[in-house]
């Protein structure tokens, strides 16, 4: 089967084709949901969450903007989706801005595969969760402090801890 | 990246056996190596599910403000979409008109003499609610026109709403500048005549195309006008007697002949 | 038993001509294909059971009951689908938006079942990868699918055609014929065509006009028995129609 490249699909998107989305969504529904899930362990609301997901791609694909992968673009998304709904089951309020990545965040992005595994394993589970969700998810203080149900203090001074932790282990 | 995970990470992944470090390691790499997504498991019932789901929900229409408006205000749900989708009720519709009649009607406040300023406007607000329903209704040469007079929800039906509503609509557009801008006591003089030229339209258009019968109508309405303002008695345009006999002829001209194009919509 | 289209001596009349001349003409459950050049008066024809006009004299039965009555042309009407011969379209919504509006004007009430029978027609159609697209950018054999799927929403008894396979390609009309095919299990469809082997492969009857008369109604093996030996023969069916044709022309 001829599969097309992600940005010729949402080129399609754009044009309103149907097949385009079914495309896409066949193609990154499956890795998405169980990343989402090991975030929630609700499938209903991760399935919403995927649902919502491709909603918005539908509706306004031309925010990719082309910077990096349209698998990370759509990982955005489904995450942020995640949340909103996270949210509206636990009445949170709306949330600030972005804040955009640290220099040690974006360095520990560009580490290798392999590299960053034994980094990682070498910290504790608190510590990694927050990472998992600051890092690598990509969520704002305020963002992961919804997701893992806990305060956005305590997500910062967790961040603070690991950072020196990964710092020293890649170092 | 140069390391790709083995069959057996990817397998432990997806049971959830992997360590978490090493998954959220693998979930980055996911991001920017499509070869390994493809290399994940996935249940295809789910995916087709998944996706017809989501196809209805993108073939859903999404009802517009007026439409939810209208629901609100228990109208059906039909006679509510239909209403909100006629092409009078489009945006730029809406504001180009109110944009005419605002600059009218403040012409009027600014100019001194009474008669003269009153003009404008009054040569305008009467022609906005015809204007709307022209523009309602497709030619009789369209095919759409034929496929809504058949439909058990147009027809008549559909003809009679859309005209109360864009009457309606055109009515209170002008409403608001009229009492803003003109002297309290002529601020609704154009009320009558806004009536009287609607229903001659909706009159004429039982024998004529709509859009030629509005431009009609439109047309002696200015010549009206200048008549009046030409022969010096600009008030008399203001007595309500023949506007009400007229809307009443009208009335009854436009109710006879609906018999025949409900029966016979391409005659 | 009565038939869905009982046409008894009807004429239609206008100030320059007479556009159908005393029909009579019965039709039941199935295809119907009414064939002959143009100006032999089939689009009027076709107005005429569509309820779109009414006959000079004569009198029409549409599903068992009779038009000139109000309340009875309403009820034929909510059981009626016309896909005119006109695409000239000037609309600004989506092939999905003009399905959902059309099915407003007939009354399919929103949800499951008016989605589900949107659903039915865009597949009978092959509408999908038009569906979110404006119906004026389309190419001119999709609008015409488009105006075919309208009519057959909400599953009507009475179908009217006119001109349904023009602007097609031999793929589309393949998969119209079949798609009609089993819509006429429950419903009359009545089309009108200028193009005889599309109609014949389609209809279960079919019906020659020429200047506005009847000149033949029966099957298509009842038609071929009209060729003569003399002329070509290309096919029997299109030389029995010539011969119908030509003779009434001379006669």
């Amino acid at each position: 089967m001829d599969e097309q490249r992600d940005i010729e699909l949402l080129d399609g998107i754009a044009a309103r084709d149907e097949d385009a989305l079914r495309q896409l969504h066949a193609a990154h529904s499956p890795w998405l949901r169980r990343r989402l899930w090991r975030r929630w362990s609700d499938l209903d609301v991760v399935d919403q969450a995927i649902q919502d997901t491709f909603m918005t791609v539908w509706r306004r694909p031309d925010r990719y903007r082309g910077e990096g992968e349209v698998a990370a673009w759509l990982w955005g998304i489904a995450v942020r989706r995640l949340i909103d709904l996270i949210r509206r089951q636990r009445r949170q309020p709306a949330l600030g801005l972005r804040n955009s990545p640290s220099a040690e965040e974006e360095a520990l992005l560009d580490v290798g595969y392999g590299d960053l595994a034994g980094a990682l394993g070498q910290l504790p589970p608190d510590l990694l969760e927050v990472v998992r969700a600051t890092v690598l998810d990509g969520l704002t203080t305020r963002e992961a402090a919804d997701l893992l149900g806990i305060p956005q203090g305590t997500v910062k001074t967790r961040m603070l801890r690991a950072r020196v932790l990964l710092k020293e282990a890649l170092v | 990246m140069s390391q790709h995970p083995n069959q057996q990470a990817i397998a432990d992944y997806q049971s959830g056996a992997l360590a978490e470090a090493d998954s959220l390691a693998l979930e980055g790499h996911l991001e920017e190596c499509r070869p390994c997504r493809r290399r994940l498991t996935h249940d295809p019932a789910w995916v087709e599910a998944s996706w017809n789901q989501l196809r209805s929900a993108i073939r859903q229409p999404r009802a517009s403000w007026l439409q939810r408006s209208l629901s609100a205000l228990r109208v059906p749900d039909a006679t509510a979409y239909l209403i909100a989708t006629s092409p009078a009720f489009r945006p730029a519709w809406i504001l180009s008109v109110s944009i005419v009649l605002v600059a009218t009607a403040a012409a009027g406040s600014v100019v001194t003499t009474q008669s003269i300023g009153l003009l404008p406007f009054l040569a305008v607000a009467p022609l906005v609610p015809i204007l709307g329903v022209a523009v309602s209704y497709a030619s009789r040469r369209d095919p759409i026109y034929v496929i809504t007079m058949l439909a058990p929800n147009g027809g008549l039906k559909l003809l009679l709403q859309r005209t109360l509503a864009v009457t309606a609509l055109s009515l209170l557009l002008a409403v608001v500048p009229g009492i803003v801008f003109m002297p309290a006591d002529v601020s609704l003089a154009w009320l009558l005549p806004a009536i009287a030229t609607t229903s001659c339209t909706l009159a004429l258009g039982t024998v004529l195309a709509l859009p030629i019968a509005a431009t009609i109508v439109g047309t002696g309405w200015l010549l009206l006008l200048g008549m009046a303002t030409v022969w010096a008695t600009p008030n008399r345009i203001l007595d309500p007697i023949p506007y009400l006999l007229v809307v009443v002829v009208a009335i009854v001209i436009f109710t006879a002949a609906q018999q025949r194009r409900t029966r016979e919509p391409l005659r | 038993m009565t038939q869905t289209v009982q046409i008894d001596d009807v004429t239609k009349r206008y100030r320059h001509r007479t556009a159908v001349d005393t029909m009579t003409l019965h039709l039941d459950r199935g295809v119907t294909g009414i064939v002959g050049p143009n100006e032999a008066g089939k689009t009027t024809l076709l107005q005429l059971v569509a309820t779109a006009i009414t006959p000079t004299t004569g009198s029409l039965r549409l599903l068992a009951r009779n038009p000139d009555r109000p309340a009875q042309l309403g009820e034929i009407r909510s059981q009626l689908g016309y896909a005119p011969a006109d695409i000239e379209i000037v609309t600004r919504f989506t092939v999905l938006e003009f399905l959902h509006h059309i099915a407003a004007l007939k009354g399919l009430a929103t949800g499951v079942h008016r989605n589900d029978e949107i659903e039915m027609v865009v597949s009978a159609m092959n509408l999908e990868s038009s569906l979110h697209r404006p119906m004026s950018r389309l190419s001119p054999g999709t609008v015409r699918r488009t105006l075919i799927g309208q009519a057959l929403l909400g599953k009507p008894s009475l179908i009217v055609l006119d001109e349904p396979f023009s602007d097609l390609d031999p793929q589309e009309r393949r998969a119209l014929r079949s798609t009609l095919a089993s819509h006429s299990l429950w419903s009359t469809i009545v089309l009108a065509a200028h193009e005889l082997s599309d109609t014949v492969a389609a209809a279960d009857t079919i019906a020659i006009m020429n200047d506005g008369r009847l000149l033949f109604h029966g099957s298509p093996d009842q038609l071929s028995t009209h060729a003569s030996p003399n002329i070509d023969t290309a096919s029997p069916i299109e030389t029995a129609y010539l011969n119908i044709i030509h003779g009434d022309q001379v006669g």
